[in-house]
């Protein structure tokens, strides 16, 4: 049996592309949630099963990392597998591919368990999706195994000096059909800080033009606390936990202010890089003179 | 089906269900869209003409045939194949399948002309495109 599954197959759309003209973050998310049913089924929950039950697999934590930028037109694949069942936690991933050439552009790798998808409560396993599972389970050597995240990892507590960088709420055509947010857009929060990111720390876009800079996002590692639905409103707060070098390091938490609850922690590593050039360049002097007392590692 | 490779894979939406509660026939054209960047691919259309705005295929004609509904969270896949040309068209038909059961839902059967995109006239394919689709071309009238 071939373990490594055909999870997705498309392309980047031109509404896909940021200013920084390759596919925004949150259209990777995208294509990984839609790899992420085609595997749901493998493990035996079609789309019937977890329509009429309403129960089903759900992140706990995804690693992403970007590993090739990709532009408009180009066509994608992706394949994902299990690597491991653990209790009742699969750990799988995901990887998404150029397919002009093969190179891998985005690898997912996260741990799901099976919810309740109305009572947002975690489930046991049941034993035929761990057969199935157990059964497609494989360390998957021949598949990048990304190494532990580099750096201390963003805490799921308020950490002081944190600023807001993206508030909104959620709305209908950003659900899926058990009126939680996709994926897709808790992403997409993080992407419209950016913009925030580079006014806190004293740019603007006219600088950042005028230098020829834009920014990618290197690695993301997020951790899902608690669900986020329909209408809720969202806060998103942000603080730079480093910079040096040409690395930058930001943490996210993102709030459900109607519970008050932290929904989600990120830590994102990036880079800023020639337009022109598409390679990496030193961080603007603006990121490595920030105050170091407002930095997060301090309080990490 | 000897000569179809597979051109997309993914999902239906919440949002792109309308209110019979299915897939709305826009959505469709989505996928087809995606599968056709991909058979670009396989022809032998250069990504990068395509986004320096020289080449590119335009549709000029569409045949398609709903078969079954799609709901949201339904998984899908598409296949498709080169069936026909012409000196300045491809034809290629689509197949969209539930992906449960490989239950066909959709099919669409899609002239595009070779286009010049700075004149947007119907140009001759090139001869790398022409030869492509003659290896790649399968008999267009059992695929129908």
């Amino acid at each position: 049996m071939n373990k490594v599954l055909p999870l997705y197959r498309g392309a980047v759309e031109a509404w896909e592309c940021d200013q920084m003209r390759h596919m925004n973050v949150q259209f990777y998310m995208s294509k990984a949630s839609d790899a992420f049913a085609h595997l749901q089924n493998r493990l035996g929950l079609s789309p019937a099963f977890i329509r009429s039950t309403r129960k089903g697999l759900r992140f706990r934590s995804i690693r992403t990392q970007y590993k090739a930028e990709v532009h408009v037109g180009t066509p994608l694949y992706g394949l994902g597998g299990v690597r491991d069942v653990a209790g009742d936690l699969i750990t799988g991933f995901i990887h998404i591919f150029n397919s002009v050439n093969d190179r891998l552009s985005a690898v997912y790798e996260f741990t799901a368990d099976y919810a309740d998808f109305d009572t947002d409560t975690s489930l046991p396993l049941p034993d035929e999706i761990r057969v199935a599972a157990e059964e497609l389970a494989d360390p998957h050597p021949d598949c990048l195994r990304l190494k532990p995240f580099d750096g201390a990892l963003m805490p799921d507590r308020p950490l002081n000096h944190m600023f807001e960088s993206a508030r909104g709420s959620v709305d209908v055509w950003e659900c899926d059909q058990f009126n939680h947010i996709e994926m897709r857009h808790i992403v997409g929060y993080f992407s419209d800080a950016a913009t925030h990111i580079i006014n806190a720390v004293g740019l603007t876009r006219e600088i950042i033009r005028s230098r020829n800079l834009g920014s990618a996002a290197l690695d993301y590692y997020s951790e899902f606390h608690a669900p986020i639905r329909k209408s809720t409103a969202i806060l998103l707060k942000s603080g730079l936990i480093g910079a040096d070098g040409k690395i930058f390091r930001f943490g996210h938490n993102l709030i459900d202010m109607d519970t008050g609850k932290l929904a989600v922690t990120t830590t994102v590593i990036g880079c800023y890089f020639d337009m022109t050039t598409r390679k990496s360049v030193p961080l603007p002097e603006e990121f490595t003179s920030y105050p170091k007392e407002k930095l997060l590692k301090e309080q990490m | 089906m000897s000569g179809y490779m597979e051109s997309y894979r993914g999902q239906v939406l919440m949002r792109e269900c309308d209110l019979l509660g299915h897939m709305n026939i826009q959505y469709y054209g989505s996928r087809i869209s995606l599968a056709m960047c991909n058979m670009f691919h396989v022809i032998g259309l250069d990504p990068d003409d395509l986004k320096n705005g020289k080449r590119g295929l335009a549709v000029v004609h569409q045949d398609s045939r709903y078969v079954a509904e799609l709901h949201a969270g339904d998984i899908i896949h598409m296949q498709s194949a080169v069936v026909g040309s012409s000196d300045k068209t491809v034809t290629i038909d689509h197949r969209l399948y539930n992906s449960v059961d490989d239950g066909l839902v959709f099919t669409s059967r899609m002239t595009s002309a070779y286009m010049d995109l700075e004149s947007r006239k119907a140009i001759p394919l090139s001869d790398a495109i022409r030869q492509k689709v003659a290896e790649l071309k399968i008999d267009g009238e059992n695929a129908a």
